[in-house]
């Protein structure tokens, strides 16, 4: 949680412009900045009736804490040098703490100043207090001045100078510029906290819930039971674990960050590989990240089948009714010239025949078969699928006018689907009822009077028929073999510079393009074929088979294509295109449609995504820094495994990079230590305490900080040097 | 061979009166030969395969005509029902073509 100790709400002194702010202004800026403790201090005074007021509008939303921001002049450096103080004060003492500050600062609020040795009496009746020093920020009080209100305060309140307290407390210091200690110093209200991008409230890693629990926290005495009274809400049972024949820990872990530390070798990932079964047994969701596979495991995130709504589409299209008709193809007999010439032949002596005019009829219209089945196949998914929507639930999406509307489209649809599959049907199997008629009567009238019928056609429709029919088959089956459709983007992680990567499949009948990249790294994302027994080879032969049949041969000729063509269909068991689909996966960034990430950004990639695993309960992280630039360790993966500890994940990271270590705050480390070749020491413990003990010996002791320094710093001397290479950093 | 030649640009047609076997006609140089004796279906299907893909096909709309001077009367019957044929289906094929065509670019 966000905490802002040092808040103006009230123009008092000249530089207070734009520091007035009413109650919805305040509550409203407040609780946009994700702030949970605000304290208000304003310069030299203390509005009782404004403080109830915000109090009362914050209500459930954010703590507000009594303060005044003193003007105090130093008796103790000989030079009375001048400082500004903040004083804050427990909630439950506010009408105290106004009568205080009403009597104290009196006359021209501009001028007040009060000296260092009065604050301790004026203020520690009311009990606990925070005094906040201004350091390195002008005006500040002499050492000398700070430290004799320390002495007197003692145990009785807190004086912050630094966020030395920091590390003890669990509280994340981010903004320790100088104009930004310990608070906003707001200056002007339609810009809180800060204009300064670099600006950051400190935050507690703990839940704060009142005054006196927060200074429990920065209180440099705080001992375990304290402590344990904020961590305790987070605590599981013990883990057990046996990670190697000789060791058998029992960790109390939190469903917080917890991390493993220690020099190269000290089998970290063992201790961390044993804590992922320990949870697994017990039923839990367990996200590992593992820097030594991250490429096989970035390649299981990212790979999947398309879904079977994903393949709806790809039934539709699967040509099985034109793969059925294309292997019954062949040329019909044509009438010839002579059957013309027996016909008329016959009818010189069969006058009363002839006067049958159904002898001469003739049928040349076309039945097509494929297209009824087809349109029968469209009719009863679409129903299918009206079906479907009949069923989604709309109470609550469309009023009762617009739910009657819908249904009465849907009636509509449904009444036009019909009418639209039977006048296919109707002039379908009326045509077959003329062909039937025609070919039954001529032959029985023939029959009995001894006279051959006409034929029915020259030859020239059914030649035409069948070679459209052909045309028409072998057009929609190679049209459909190419067809490819784009799954919608699923975001897979995201890239500091490159912003969001998303995955999409491209699913087709033949074979796909594959990434640009097949070559490279991301070979492991190759084309997939539903059935394990299609591959390119035999889409290629299809595509070939079907490119074979050529309309400016001879009809004799494309018999004989047709024929191979159908040998092939038999011979390979294709009776439908569906068994060819295939799917190819791609990764695409704002600026890539084809991207193919770094051996860094998989890292990124793969951390991101276990770290933002909404299934998962434990997160067990091993070397997430390793091969990552500070900036990002610092940056987004800080925020993230932070982002998962506030969600109450077991996050269990193995590492040696201070930044994990440090600036995690974990609840709980596990510090492993050669103490002689082969020989290993266990500690655990954590930064709040600055206490590692061996669980074997109670008296095996180490400070966390030392152990810190040592195995994540690189040791005292390295970090001495860096401090005195970098010197007092303000960037 | 005594032919009587029924033309009509740039389809012709040649009808074989003395031995009555045969219809013969060019299209888009190739001639052909349409016996009334033999049943080859591979010859109708080049003759219409070529009628078809020819680019005057459409000239060939109603250009199947019979010689007015044929007396055989049975022969008569046998070419204008033929022709009939040939003229109706031809019509119907290029109406299929031209929808197709619309179709297509609509």
């Amino acid at each position: 949680m966000k905490i802002d100790l040092h808040c103006h709400t009230l123009e008092v002194k000249k530089g207070d412009n734009g520091r007035n702010v009413n109650s919805s202004d305040f509550v409203k800026a407040i609780s946009s900045a994700g702030v949970g403790i605000v304290a208000i201090t304003n310069h030299n005074k203390f509005d009782i009736q404004q403080y109830n007021a915000f109090v009362k509008s914050a209500v459930g939303q954010f703590l507000i804490w009594p303060g005044v921001e003193l003007d105090v002049e130093g008796r103790h450096s000989g030079s009375k040098q001048h400082g500004h103080v903040i004083v804050v004060c427990d909630p439950l003492k506010a009408d105290s703490f106004s009568s205080i500050i009403s009597s104290l600062c009196v006359g021209d609020l501009e001028k007040f100043v009060v000296d260092v040795d009065k604050l301790p009496t004026l203020f520690l009746p009311l009990g606990r207090c925070l005094f906040a020093c201004h350091y390195h920020k002008s005006p500040d009080l002499a050492s000398e001045d700070i430290d004799y209100l320390s002495s007197c305060v003692g145990n009785n309140g807190i004086v912050v100078l630094e966020p030395s307290s920091a590390r003890r407390a669990g509280m994340v210091v981010l903004g320790d510029k100088k104009n930004s200690w310990f608070g906003s110093d707001v200056k002007d209200w339609h810009h809180y906290p800060s204009t300064d991008s670099d600006f950051h409230l400190p935050e507690s890693k703990f839940h704060i819930t009142s005054f006196n629990a927060f200074l429990d926290l920065l209180s440099k005495n705080t001992d375990a039971a304290i402590l344990e009274t904020f961590l305790s809400p987070k605590k599981i049972p013990e883990c057990t674990i046996s990670p190697f024949e000789d060791l058998h820990l029992s960790l109390p872990l939190y469903r917080d960050i917890n991390i493993i530390f220690g020099g190269k070798a000290t089998g970290k990932t063992q201790i961390l590989n044993a804590i992922g079964e320990y949870f697994t047994k017990q039923g839990k969701v367990v996200r590992s990240y593992n820097v030594e596979n991250k490429l096989d495991d970035l390649k299981k995130i990212i790979m999947r089948k398309p879904s079977e709504q994903e393949l709806n589409e790809f039934h539709q299209k699967d040509c099985s009714l034109e793969i059925k008709a294309l292997g019954d193809w062949k040329w019909r007999d044509l009438p010839s010239l002579k059957n013309f010439y027996n016909y008329f032949q016959s009818t010189e002596s069969a006058t009363l025949a002839t006067k049958l005019k159904i002898i001469g009829a003739s049928f040349v219209e076309t039945i097509d078969e494929t297209n009824l089945k087809r349109q029968y196949r469209q009719y009863t998914d679409d129903v299918a699928a009206l079906k479907g929507m009949r069923k989604v639930d709309v109470s609550d999406i469309l009023s009762p006018e617009e739910k009657t509307s819908f249904e009465s489209l849907l009636q509509t649809i449904s009444e036009g689907l019909l009418s639209r599959y039977l006048k296919t049907f109707i002039k379908t199997k009326s045509l077959e009822l003329e062909k039937f008629t025609i070919d039954t009567l001529k032959p029985l009238i023939s029959n009995s009077e001894g006279v051959l019928s006409k034929p029915n056609s020259c030859g020239l429709s059914l030649f035409y028929d069948d070679l459209k029919q052909l045309k028409s088959l072998l057009n929609t089956i190679g049209l459909n073999f190419l067809y490819s459709k784009q799954t919608s983007f699923e975001q897979v992680g995201t890239l500091q510079t490159k912003g969001p990567v998303e995955r999409f499949l491209k699913i087709g009948f033949a074979s796909q393009p594959v990434s640009k990249n097949k070559n490279g790294r991301l070979s492991w994302l190759p084309r997939t074929f539903l059935n394990s027994s299609i591959n390119d080879q035999k889409c290629s032969d299809l595509k070939n088979e079907l490119k074979s049949v050529s309309f400016n041969d001879s009809p004799a000729k494309i018999a004989t294509q047709i024929n191979n063509l159908q040998s092939y269909l038999a011979d390979n068991h294709v009776t439908s295109l569906f068994e060819f689909v295939n799917f190819s996966l791609f990764l695409k960034t704002a600026t890539n449609d084809d991207f193919m990430p770094s051996n860094g950004e998989t890292s990124v990639l793969l951390a991101d995504n276990v770290l933002n695993d909404s299934t998962a309960d434990v997160l067990l992280l091993d070397e997430p820094d390793s091969g990552m630039g500070s900036d990002y360790i610092n940056g987004p993966l800080l925020t993230n495994i932070q982002k998962a500890a506030d969600l109450n994940k077991i996050i269990v990271i193995a590492t040696h990079d201070p930044n994990l270590v440090v600036r995690t705050h974990p609840y709980f480390c596990v510090y492993r230590e050669e103490i002689h070749p082969a020989v290993y020491t266990t500690y655990f413990g954590s930064s709040f305490e600055d206490l590692m003990v061996n669980p074997k010996d109670s008296h095996d002791t180490k400070p966390w900080v030392d152990a810190c320094v040592t195995k994540c710093e690189g040791g005292t001397t390295a970090l001495t040097e860096r401090e005195r290479v970098y010197g007092y950093y303000d960037d | 061979m005594d032919t009587t030649t029924i033309e009509k640009i740039p389809f012709i047609l040649k009808l074989d009166v003395n031995n009555k076997t045969v219809l013969e006609t060019s299209i888009a140089s190739q001639v052909f030969q349409i016996s009334f004796e033999t049943e080859d279906q591979s010859y109708l299907r080049d003759f219409f395969a070529a009628l078809l893909k020819a680019e005057e096909t459409k000239h060939f709309l109603f250009g199947f005509q019979i010689d007015p001077t044929v007396n055989n009367d049975t022969l008569k019957h046998v070419a204008e029902s033929y022709i009939d044929s040939l003229n109706s289906e031809l019509s119907k094929i290029l109406d299929d073509m031209d929808t197709a065509v619309a179709q297509k670019n609509n």
